[in-house]
């Protein structure tokens, strides 16, 4: 085939490269759908994990994994600010998980500002209040099967950040949402 | 009701009941809006009489159960009607139909002009004269170029018509006079060439009151309507009218030549105290909707009318109506201007050759209404919005047209196969990206990532709601 470059040939392209640019920009971000993650934007200012919730709205965000601490702040890096909002919100996942061999699992949570995990309705361990982003280990004994998993975040005012690893029992860490051969997420 | 409907409405109904009423525009738009109301007649059995002691129609001083289609049809239909003369423009030109239909689209898929005449305002009805007074002098033109007609004081007495019509519904059609100068220079261009002076001079003195005065008589005749019709006051709205004004009206005399010249007298006034009272744009106001003309071309700055929301399936949706341009329209019409401009300024600066001149001359032409409205409205003072680019856009979308005309005139000649797919791919892009901005024309639904995968540029200026 002979391709000549003319007015023709030129216009095309140019066409072609604003379609092609139009569409990339249309095109929604898509990220494997692991963990469903609820963000509630809450009406009066949060200063505490467990305290009563004004919701005024909430969205329903599919992640691939749970790390929403990007560029030193709440953010997924593909999606953004899944909440939508910059103060006052909850993060809340309540995910089955399947373990397939007994032993202590550390989960590191990190969060600005506070959070609460809770495996099988016992509360594993919390902070329940405001801070600086920082990473706490949460140890659990957890015999293979199935164990519902449940973590709520909260992001006052100021500077935020989410993010839940987990060291599987070779010592290796994964981002809660990546499967692993000691952890699967159901 | 939304932005300035909220206005006409309520003078439309003046009209309809007879209430005298003063504005800052020429009362043509909310005529046609009360005869579109009239004609449907939705609203005969509904107490109207608090939209007449009122400029600003809202909260409860609108009837309940009250509907806007009679009042919004004229602006609808009128646009609608608008794009065939659009056609009509472009089918004298190049003669060829299919190429007219073609870039036809550019009118009928701009989201900013299908969002405003969609409603009771006045651009819509103010955009059927102007095209309509386009397409006549293209038709007096084309017949004196291809089928040597000559061109004869009817004409410029119908044009001024058409413009006077325009003029009459919002005045920043005055724009068009710039019509009688090219025609003119079509019509003595014989003369002019060889400098016959005495000729040209005695023809102006001829062609100049002609025009002039076609445009002014159907000015001031559609006022002459507004004020006969203004047969009573209201709650004593007067509109700082005379007192001579004022015992005119009481007198039953409103038809009379002697209040039409008081009335006009006070309605100058009156248009001229509130022009002088708009205030300039204020960028450091959070909630401006004006704009500076030199971001008009890129849809800077957009108006969000009006917005509603709604919790559908757990997650917010906000209905806007979005006074956002067709990002292919509005930036190909820059395009347009940008590479008219260079081979206008070739062809008179590096002497470059003119493959058709008779082509040429209307690029030269609607590139220079295009320049001119631009520079005549940056001199404006007061706050303008991006609808005020509307004319303009209209001549950049005819220039844009005949651009790619004489680029491809040849080959669109020959239905060169390459071209065609190019026009092809250029139009369903047109129609593509109208279709996609869409939510903001028709008010549907969007919920925050959907209006986010629609904020391109931040010069836009979209506001989300969620």
């Amino acid at each position: 085939m002979n391709i000549s470059i003319n007015k023709n040939s030129i216009t095309t392209f140019l066409l072609l490269l604003i379609a092609g640019l139009i569409i990339y920009r249309i095109t929604p971000v898509y990220v494997p759908a692991n963990i469903k993650v609820i963000a509630s934007k809450n009406r009066v200012s949060i200063t505490h994990i467990h305290q009563a919730r004004d919701i005024i709205n909430t969205r329903v965000v599919m992640l691939d994994k749970l790390n929403l601490y990007h560029k030193g702040k709440f953010g997924h890096a593909k999606l953004g600010n899944i909440a939508k909002a910059s103060d006052d919100f909850f993060i809340d996942v309540d995910q089955m998980i399947s373990i397939h061999r007994a032993g202590n699992y550390q989960f590191l949570i990190g969060s600005d500002d506070g959070f609460s995990l809770t495996i099988d309705g016992k509360r594993v361990c919390e902070h329940v209040r405001d801070r600086p982003y920082s990473v706490q280990s949460c140890n659990v004994f957890l015999n293979p099967g199935q164990h519902r998993f449940q973590v709520s975040y909260f992001q006052g005012f100021g500077q935020s950040g989410f993010s839940v690893q987990y060291q599987t029992l070779d010592g290796k860490v994964y981002w809660f949402g990546e499967n692993s051969p000691d952890l699967t997420l159901n | 009701m939304f932005w300035d409907e909220n206005y006409h409405i309520a003078s439309a109904q003046k009209h309809i009941d007879g209430v005298m009423y003063m504005e800052p525009h020429p009362p043509l738009g909310k005529m046609l809006m009360a005869l579109g109301e009239i004609a449907f007649g939705d609203n005969n059995n509904i107490d109207k009489s608090k939209m007449l002691v009122t400029d600003y129609l809202t909260g409860n001083d609108v009837p309940a159960n009250l509907k806007f289609t009679g009042y919004r049809w004229p602006s609808v239909v009128m646009m609608a009607l608008g794009a065939l003369f659009f056609f009509g423009i472009l089918h004298r030109i190049t003669r060829l139909p299919w190429l007219a239909a073609t870039f036809s689209s550019l009118i009928i898929f701009d989201n900013a002009l299908v969002m405003h005449s969609r409603s009771a305002m006045l651009e819509g009805i103010q955009l059927f004269f102007i095209l309509a007074a386009i397409y006549y002098f293209v038709r007096i033109v084309t017949q004196f170029l291809y089928q040597q007609k000559s061109i004869l004081l009817k004409h410029y007495a119908l044009l001024g018509l058409l413009i006077g019509l325009a003029v009459s519904v919002k005045v920043n059609a005055f724009i068009l006079l710039l019509l009688f100068v090219v025609l003119f220079g079509v019509d003595q261009w014989a003369a002019i060439k060889k400098w016959q002076w005495q000729k040209i001079i005695s023809r102006l003195f001829l062609t100049a009151p002609v025009g002039a005065g076609a445009v002014a008589f159907t000015f001031f005749a559609i006022f002459y309507l507004h004020i006969g019709m203004g047969q009573t006051i209201k709650q004593d709205r007067t509109y700082k009218a005379s007192a001579e004004y004022q015992q005119q009206i009481h007198a039953g005399n409103t038809w009379s030549p002697k209040t039409f010249l008081i009335g006009m007298r006070d309605n100058w006034k009156y248009m001229s105290e509130y022009a002088g009272g708009v205030p300039s744009l204020d960028y450091c106001k959070a909630d401006e909707n004006g704009s500076y003309a030199m971001g008009w071309p890129l849809s800077s700055r957009t108006i969000s009318y009006r917005w509603s929301k709604d919790v559908v399936n757990g997650e917010t949706e906000v209905y806007f109506n979005y006074l956002i341009g067709n990002p292919i329209i509005w930036l190909s019409v820059l395009a347009g201007i940008i590479l008219s401009s260079a081979l206008i300024l070739g062809r008179f600066v590096y002497n470059t050759p003119i493959k058709d001149q008779t082509l040429f001359g209307w690029i030269c032409f609607f590139t220079g209404l295009y320049l001119s409205y631009m520079i005549a409205i940056l001199q404006i003072e007061r706050v303008m919005y991006l609808y005020h680019y509307f004319i303009p856009l209209i001549f950049g979308a005819l220039n844009l047209s005949l651009l790619i005309n004489y680029i491809y005139r040849d080959e669109l000649l020959k239905l060169n196969r390459h071209t065609l797919i190019n026009l092809g791919i250029f139009i369903a892009l047109v129609i593509a990206i109208f279709a996609f901005f869409a939510p903001f024309t028709y008010s549907l639904g969007l919920t925050e990532d959907e209006f986010a995968l629609r904020n391109w540029f931040q010069f836009w200026h979209l506001r989300p709601v969620y």
